[in-house]
């Protein structure tokens, strides 16, 4: 993991650059043009959330009970100096005017450190305990945060400890969890312009949402699209199921279960309370409703039951151009075209199956019919689960087709459908 | 040739009927058979020397009372998800449920205490020394339970659950000496028309006493937590509930058959021993004097060996669920992860509660001198009085909520046998439990 050791450092404006902790600078004094003029300490930093690094926009200083607090832009910072901050006279008066939040603004202390964040390099949840800063005479960026138990002893003024090397991650690699309270005003913006939060694959997301507590749990949640959301949803492990669905917005629930199969979605309510099934099944259509119903209420559940209609399926004189034009210009769910079925018209009698590699690598005029292997492995509509999971173990496809008496395809049985 | 395939398809139908079954059977038998712990044996030991077979009539009430009552963890845990803590806190707020949680814990330890003392006390039988049969017993039971699969500790535990059954060979054996006039008849006799002759060995107080006893131990606080945990964590759904009741009932039958063997065992060998009644008060000192009131060689020696494996492994199946039974809610109320299904690095907090239990309870139990380990039973049985009333009656609150609970709320005649057996527990705890605090309460003669 990259994490761990430090990256390279980001551009810096001049050649005159270093690193410090924010640890470091925490509680130093700030005084006006010489270092005797205190009017204050660094309680904390402010930044603004550019891209790649937030930058720096000026210094928080607290004064505790009563007094209203002061913020000096990062431009009237004249030098840091190791034992004070000296900064230039107020424009007017004799004090800073007091801090005023913007969107788009983090402050280190109150917002980051002691947060959990995730480390989309290393696909972890992690707590900010310090934070590395890249400065030179003009700028400071937030270059790393300090997730190492040194950054913890630091905090606590017990940086002499040594406990392992610090670890740092760059910030390019950091999502923070905890959404509206990074963003107080804008919370959706921020994580839409960290798409990395979709490309990670579902079961890692999965496995990062048991980890955190209810409220983060909910705000990455609710952040996903609703098939990113499906899929991490399923992969969730029970406990944090419920909890997740606990806190869904009805119609965001019902744009989430438009996204599964009517299996997973038996599945999915399985693992939830009564109370909160009979919520969920109100959602659904009637005829949806009814099906996941007579799945729940089984352990026998037929194929029959379990079928879903997204597969594609074709006529034997369908030429492989024809084939693959059909494919991109009726643009199905993309885990529906693995394989293509190729069925008699009207009746829908399955005669055979193409894998869709085969497809690609066909010559352009070879029919469907020459390509097909026949006759294909299909699932009878009165086999039970049991017996899927057996032609799954046995075959290793992605789909199956089911099919009743006279071999009438029903539909498919998806393997994340049963393979649990 | 028609009827062929169609009678082959019903049977295929019926095997996996049978496969569901087995699959689904678990919760209710380990919670039942774990009943039968080191403190429940010494109780139907004592129960068989000093009343032979005339107490037997009590465990075919004790069935029906305890299958009603677990029955409804099942469905009170397939329903809504949640163990029995957690359903407590939703259902009654905090304070009953950090109430119930602390009584929960502080009995589950103490109860611990006495399954370690049943433990090295059947091992001092082999002359095993009692440090090692500590130090192999908390590994043995860490080794069960951190697989990362619920389903590998359930069926492990099953398999320690048949190791119960030992008591049934015992009394065959014993009654094999023919010190029972009448042989079986007379044990029949226990269940129809028991006959009292009190003497020096037992008053109308102790008998009473012994009574409330037998039902305290078969109906425990942990075991309504246990049961519908384990329900959880296996991932039961609604639709397995009817499996599930069959079985717990298949728990409830199997805890007091054993009960009732262990009963004729003991009293096959001390109630009707040729010279005289001899009188046990524990199931350590029934299993040393087997040899004496068996001289028959080997019979002896092999009814002491069985007694006193049936007695480690009734110590060890109740350490692993009253400790299980304990993580799992404090678990729930701390929000901790606390799943079987989990690995330790996944849930630390869970998996630490459980050893930390174990450890601090064997060690007590290793320095504990006799007079403590009196205090430690007599004070279960008082801190068990509190908690157990409150247990039930959340219990049966919760399966009459018809939002929770949807069509599997209780049914009218459930409600009637399950508050008819709640309050006849909670007369009969209370009771038991005043006259372990007050022995001259019911009467002098009480032990």
């Amino acid at each position: 993991m990259t994490g761990t050791s430090i990256p390279p450092a980001p551009p810096a404006g001049g050649s005159d650059h270093q690193f410090v902790f924010f640890s470091e600078l925490l509680d130093r004094r700030v005084s006006v043009t010489r270092a005797e003029l205190k009017i204050g300490k660094l309680t904390d930093l402010v930044f603004r959330l550019t891209e790649p690094f937030p930058e720096a926009v000026g210094i928080f200083i607290g004064h505790g009970w009563g007094t209203p607090s002061e913020f000096v832009p990062w431009g009237r910072i004249m030098r840091i100096e190791a034992n004070a901050i000296i900064v230039m006279p107020p424009e007017s008066g004799d004090r800073y005017p007091p801090f005023v939040d913007q969107s788009g603004w983090i402050l280190v202390n109150e917002h980051l450190i002691g947060r959990t964040i995730l480390d989309m390099d290393g696909r972890r949840v992690e707590v900010v305990n310090d934070v590395h800063l890249l400065q030179d005479q003009k700028r400071m960026i937030l270059a790393h945060v300090d997730v190492s138990f040194n950054g913890f002893l630091r905090k606590w003024g017990l940086g002499f400890v040594r406990f392992g090397g610090d670890r740092l991650i760059s910030w390019k690699y950091v999502q923070p969890l905890s959404i509206e309270d990074v963003t107080t005003s804008d919370q959706v913006s921020l994580s839409l312009t960290r798409k990395q939060m979709h490309e990670l694959p579902s079961e890692d997301l999965a496995d990062v949402l048991e980890e955190l507590p209810g409220r983060e749990q909910e705000a990455i949640f609710s952040v996903l699209h609703a098939d990113k959301a499906a899929a991490t949803l399923l992969e969730t492990e029970p406990r944090a199921q419920r909890q997740i669905v606990a806190d869904l917005p009805p119609d965001r629930a019902k744009s989430i279960l438009s996204e599964m199969t009517v299996a997973e979605i038996a599945d999915l309510l399985s693992a939830l309370p009564w109370d909160d099934r009979i919520d969920l099944l109100s959602l659904l259509s009637e005829e949806h409703a009814e099906r996941v119903r007579r799945i729940l209420g089984t352990s026998e559940a037929t194929a029959a039951s379990l079928v879903s209609q997204e597969y594609v399926a074709m006529p034997g004189h369908t030429t492989a151009a024809e084939g693959l034009a059909r494919l991109r210009s009726s643009a199905p769910d993309p885990k529906a075209v693995t394989y293509i079925y190729v069925v008699t018209e009207p009746e829908g009698v399955l005669l055979g199956v193409v894998d869709l590699r085969q497809l690609v690598l066909a010559n352009e005029t070879t029919t469907l019919e020459e390509l097909m292997v026949a006759p294909p492995v299909t699932a009878d509509s009165e086999l039970v689960e049991e017996d899927i999971v057996d032609l799954f173990a046995k075959y290793h496809f992605q789909l199956l087709p089911v099919v009743d008496g006279s071999d009438h395809i029903l539909g498919v049985i998806g393997y994340k459908d049963i393979m649990r | 040739m028609f009827w062929i395939s169609k009678l082959i398809h019903r049977l295929s139908r019926l095997k996996r009927r049978w496969v569901i079954l087995l699959a689904v059977i678990g919760p209710g038998v380990i919670t039942m058979v774990a009943d039968n712990d080191a403190g429940g044996i010494s109780t139907y030991a004592q129960t068989g020397a000093k009343t032979g077979f005339n107490l037997l009539w009590a465990f075919i009430i004790l069935v029906p009372m305890a299958y009603y009552i677990q029955e409804m963890t099942v469905r009170l845990g397939a329903v809504t998800k949640r163990g029995h803590a957690e359903a407590i806190f939703d259902g009654f707020g905090p304070v009953w449920g950090w109430f119930s949680v602390f009584d929960l814990a502080l009995i589950n330890w103490l109860t611990l205490v006495t399954e370690y003392i049943g433990m090295t006390q059947a091992a001092r039988v082999f002359n095993i020394p009692e440090w090692i049969t500590f130090v192999g017993v908390t590994g043995l039971l860490m080794l069960i339970v951190i697989t990362g699969r619920y389903w590998t500790f359930e069926r492990i535990t099953l398999f320690f659950c048949v190791f119960n059954l030992v008591y049934i060979p015992a009394a065959f054996w014993a009654m094999k000496t023919g010190n029972v006039p009448g042989g079986w008849m007379q044990v029949g006799r226990g269940f129809y028309a028991p006959t009292f002759s009190f003497g020096a060995a037992l008053g109308p107080a102790a008998l009473l006493t012994l009574i409330m006893a037998n039902i305290g131990t078969t109906i425990t606080p942990w075991q309504i937590f246990f049961q519908q945990s384990a329900v959880v964590d296996k991932g039961m759904d609604i639709k397995d509930i009817r499996y599930g009741k069959i079985d717990t009932f298949v728990g409830s039958l199997m805890t007091c058959t054993v009960a009732a063997f262990i009963i004729i065992a003991t009293a096959a060998a001390f109630y009707y021993h040729p010279s005289g009644q001899v009188v046990v008060e524990s199931a350590a000192e029934t299993a040393a004097k087997m040899p004496e009131v068996m001289p028959g060689r080997p019979w002896g020696e092999w009814a002491k060996g069985l007694f006193a494996i049936g007695l480690f492994d009734a110590g060890l199946l109740g350490a692993l669920c009253i400790s299980l039974a304990t993580s799992w809610a404090l678990g729930e109320v701390f929000g901790w992860a606390h799943s079987l299904n989990k690995s330790v690095r996944e849930a630390p907090w869970f998996y630490v509660a459980y050893l930390l239990m174990l450890l601090s309870s064997g060690v007590v139990s290793l320095v504990a001198s006799t007079r403590v380990q009196d205090a430690i039973t007599i004070f279960v049985q008082v801190v068990a009085v509190t908690l157990l009333p409150a247990a039930l009656v959340f219990l049966i609150l919760l399966l009459n909520d018809k939002p929770l609970m949807g069509e599997h709320v209780n049914t009218r005649a459930q409600n009637i046998a399950n508050w008819s057996i709640t309050v006849f527990v909670i007369v009969v705890s209370t009771a038991f439990g005043l006259s372990i605090l007050f022995p001259h309460l019911f009467g002098s003669g009480a032990p």
